[in-house]
């Protein structure tokens, strides 16, 4: 009884959560029109403090950063709303136009998402397994059905694999980092050491490893530097 | 002197170096520093000293004859009388005579630089039993400039007694600039080093590609090296701007039928200015070998120094610091036609251009991403992003540039604009796009054009879009990414946001790191493993009713080629064994011939053959039988008839 009790409960809560995140949801937006971009991002990141990870609040959110001109955000947002829908084709035509054209081929080859990859991936990789497995004559069909199986899976779970490798796990990295405000890298964890390049913001790199207020980095071209905490925001926010 | 026999003459390596060449000799084969052999220069210096000890030794033992010597002389003499500024000649002085003169290092002449180069000893013997000892010195004579100038009178002192050398007169012509050097003192005229400036044409247009070659020719005997590596030619002269040397490459070429070594660097360059442009000289550092004439070389040069292997079996060198430097050249540029079309920024060469749009199906306040590539070989630095015949109706932003080139210059390439475009209202495709350059091979302005490109424009956004100011797409900084947009600040400029929320919540957390894409996977596992257990339990258990059935089935299987042998000695252990294992398979295990017959029921006929077939295995077994002939046709038939049942 209690059970049952309990589903009602949360079927009556359901609609009320959901008319909440609406309201607020329309609220934001209703600030953004009105140009009070302080007020509107306010909004959107209540909600997603609330949990409501969704690449329409992401992409408001970024669009709100954008107007109030802190692009560095706004790519981070743009980035975040691509990692929960990697087919957001305005996402990605602003980020775009913030960050510039990818410099190599396959940075511009359609994205499947890292979840859609790992899925096909492992599907293709449990069909070929079967595949193997039927020749041994423990299911029906014919070998020559079952190899042609084999070959196809195989092809399918290599195109997901380097779909994965090249497309979705660099921008999906727990690792990877926005460049917030402009910024130093140096060559030690202290403000006086050495400045080895400028870091302008919205520049992605790499963390590699965090030193108390420190981070060190890698650049797209391998440099390794550090930078102030303070100034990167992973893209993949720590829960 | 007497008719003595020369034994030797010729100077050693010492590496005695000028400030003003710092030349050095080296012997050819031979570092400076360390043997061919990888010896430590200690060990090197050991190797060396070796022979000079036995000379040594040589010395003492004859020192009595040399005692004998008188009537000591001194002569100096050149190589030559007449030579350029810094090509440099020998000058010898012999003591005759005498032993210990003291040798001055450096010698003081105006307009010469002169340098002790060696000393060598030699002794001469003569009818009788007397010797005579002469010393050699050899100094290298570089000129410093173009003139007349003598060789000073040199005295030394020898015995107690001073001698003078004549002075000797030297015409020194002015060298070539460096762009021609012969060799030493070999007499050749055919130069051996040179450089030349190579431009394909003597007229462009300002902002054109010009081609430049230089080349450095080294006559084969000649080494040399790039000092200090890694460097560009220099070319002077100024209203161009000159683009980046790539890497130089060797070639071999021939001259005048000379051979030479030809290291050749290829670069463009690009006039800024109208007019009679002086382009080069250029010039190149490097440290080159010049190959001296070799000469015998006697036991008693140098005992305690040079490296006899090395002087024997090489020529030497000397190695001269050099600037190579070219000619230059005169081009004629030329200013750009006028009038100039409205839309040329300035791009001159000969290019191509291609336009896409993506997506084309989109909603009012949807941004569209219209990319154009401009393709060919020019000045890539002017080329700017096409500009768009209309611009009402659309919100346009600072377009991208990226070159990707195929030259190591960047001369030629492929450079794509990406813009992002908003439509205002519906349109039924994007205006056409325009790119304008100067094509010096034509002539003439060309003017390119990418069709208009087909859209869908559905509905309206979800915000209400107002005109905006377009702005063309022809910025200053066209190369520059686009911080934010430039449109005109105004309600109406705000993109849309997205109002509704569509889909399910989602996650950041990898699918892999959830629980239930591992619990998902315990599905396949089991399935996999429920087909494949029997398998497995079969293969682990061979005493199990399936593994005997699968053995028998095996045996029975590997039966079949003894059983179409015609010798009785094999058909017969197998023919009862296939009996065997057919009543096995059927549930009889280690039957008997009776029960076989019973169990199969057999007639008459072919309860004899079964018969047969177990009595002549036996026999075969225990009666040490030899099976006898071998079988015949009807007989095989006759027991395959049973078999098969």
């Amino acid at each position: 009884m209690n059970f049952l009790r309990l589903c009602l409960l949360l079927l009556m809560g359901m609609p009320l959560a959901s008319a909440g995140t609406s309201d607020t949801f329309a609220a934001a937006n209703e600030a953004y029109n009105k140009r009070d971009f302080g007020a509107a991002i306010q909004a959107y990141e209540t909600l997603l403090r609330r949990g409501e990870l969704r690449p329409e609040i992401y992409y408001n959110l970024a669009l709100a950063h954008e107007k109030s001109a802190n692009p560095a955000r706004a790519i981070l947002s743009y980035e975040r709303a691509l990692l929960l829908a990697p087919a957001f084709t305005d996402a990605q035509a602003r980020l775009d136009s913030l960050s510039g054209v990818p410099s190599h081929w396959w940075e511009r080859l359609p994205r499947f998402g890292s979840r859609l990859s790992v899925i096909v991936a492992v599907v293709a990789g449990w069909i070929f397994l079967f595949s193997l497995v039927a020749q041994w004559r423990v299911l029906g069909g014919t070998r020559h059905l079952w190899s042609m199986t084999a070959i196809l899976s195989l092809i399918a779970l290599a195109i997901a694999a380097t779909s994965f490798y090249l497309r979705d796990w660099p921008l999906a990295s727990p690792d990877r980092a926005i460049v917030l405000k402009n910024e130093k890298l140096r060559s030690n964890f202290t403000a006086s050491s050495p400045s080895i390049l400028a870091l302008r913001p919205g520049q992605a790199v790499e963390i590699t490893s965090v030193n108390g207020p420190w981070t060190e980095c890698r650049l797209p071209d391998q440099t390794l530097g550090w930078v102030a905490s303070e100034s990167l925001e992973r893209v993949i926010p720590r829960t | 002197m007497n008719s003595a026999t020369n034994i030797s003459r010729g100077a050693h390596a010492t590496g005695v170096q000028s400030l003003a060449t710092r030349q050095r000799v080296v012997s050819h084969g031979a570092c400076y520093f360390k043997t061919d052999r990888g010896e430590s220069p200690r060990s090197a210096r050991q190797w060396r000293a070796l022979p000079g000890l036995l000379i040594a030794g040589l010395l003492c033992l004859f020192a009595p004859i040399f005692s004998h010597a008188e009537n000591a002389s001194v002569t100096a003499n050149v190589s030559s009388t007449s030579t350029s500024v810094d090509d440099p000649i020998r000058l010898t002085i012999t003591v005759t005579g005498a032993r210990n003169a003291n040798i001055p290092a450096h010698i003081d002449a105006d307009g010469l630089d002169i340098n002790l180069q060696g000393k060598s000893q030699r002794f001469e013997l003569s009818s009788g039993f007397g010797a005579t000892m002469s010393t050699v010195m050899t100094y290298l004579v570089t000129p410093q400039k173009a003139g007349k100038f003598t060789i000073p009178s040199i005295t030394l002192e020898t015995g107690g007694q001073s001698y003078t050398t004549k002075p000797i007169e030297i015409t020194v012509e002015k060298g070539s600039g460096g762009n021609r050097a012969n060799a030493d003192d070999d007499g050749s005229t055919t130069p051996k080093i040179f450089a030349e400036l190579l431009l394909p044409k003597d007229t462009a247009y300002v902002g054109e590609i010009v081609p430049v070659e230089v080349r450095f020719y080294f006559d084969s005997s000649i080494t040399f090296q790039l000092n200090p590596p890694g460097q560009s030619p220099q070319i002077d002269g100024e209203g161009f701007t000159k683009l980046r040397f790539p890497q130089a490459r060797l070639e071999q070429k021939s001259v005048k039928g000379h051979d030479y070594r030809v290291l050749i660097y290829q670069t463009s360059l690009v006039a800024a200015k109208s007019g009679d442009l002086t382009v080069g000289p250029a010039s190149l550092n490097f440290v080159v070998g010049m190959p001296q004439k070799r000469r015998q070389r006697s036991p008693f040069d140098d005992p305690f120094g040079g490296d006899p292997f090395a002087n024997f079996f090489g020529n030497q060198r000397i190695e001269r610091e050099m600037t190579l430097t070219s000619d230059p050249k005169t081009l004629h540029i030329k200013q750009l036609p006028t009038p100039r079309p409205a839309g040329f920024a300035g791009a001159v060469g000969q290019f191509t251009m291609t336009a896409s749009a993506k997506p084309t199906t989109v909603k009012i306040g949807d941004p569209i991403t219209y990319s154009s590539i401009i393709s060919g070989r020019g000045n890539f630095d002017l080329v700017t992003a096409p500009t768009l015949a209309s611009t009402d109706g659309w919100r346009m932003y600072p377009p991208t540039g990226k070159l990707v080139p195929t030259d190591e210059m960047g001369v030629s390439g492929d450079k794509t604009f990406e813009m992002a475009i908003i439509p205002e209202r519906k349109a039924a495709q994007l205006p056409e796009s325009s790119f304008i350059y100067f094509d010096p091979a034509q002539e003439k302005y060309i003017t390119l054009k990418s069709p208009p490109i087909a859209l869908q424009i559905e509905g309206h956004a979800s915000v209400a879009v107002a005109t905006a100011t377009p702005v063309p797409s022809q910025s200053a900084d066209s190369a520059k990414p686009a911080a934010t947009p430039v449109a005109k600040a105004a309600a109406s400029d705000l993109p849309p946001v997205k109002t509704a929320l569509v889909g399910e919540i989602g996650s950041f957390i990898p699918i892999w790191q959830t629980r239930a894409f591992w619990v998902w996977q315990s599905l396949p596992l089991l399935l996999l493993g429920a087909l494949v257990w029997p398998k497995i339990a079969a293969a682990l258990a061979p005493n199990t009713t399936e593994a005997t059935r699968l053995r028998l089935t095996k045996e029975k299987a590997a039966l079949a080629t003894p059983l179409r042998s015609a010798d009785p000695t094999i058909f017969f252990p197998a023919a009862a064994r296939q009996l065997e294992i057919n009543a096995a398979l059927a549930g009889l295990l280690h039957a008997n011939a009776s029960e076989i017959i019973q169990s199969h029921g057999f007639g008459d006929d072919e309860a004899e053959t079964v018969r047969e077939i177990f009595a002549r295995r036996d026999e075969l077994a225990y009666g040490g039988g030899r099976g006898g002939r071998e079988l015949s046709t009807e007989s095989q038939r006759r027991f395959q008839n049973v078999l098969s049942k």
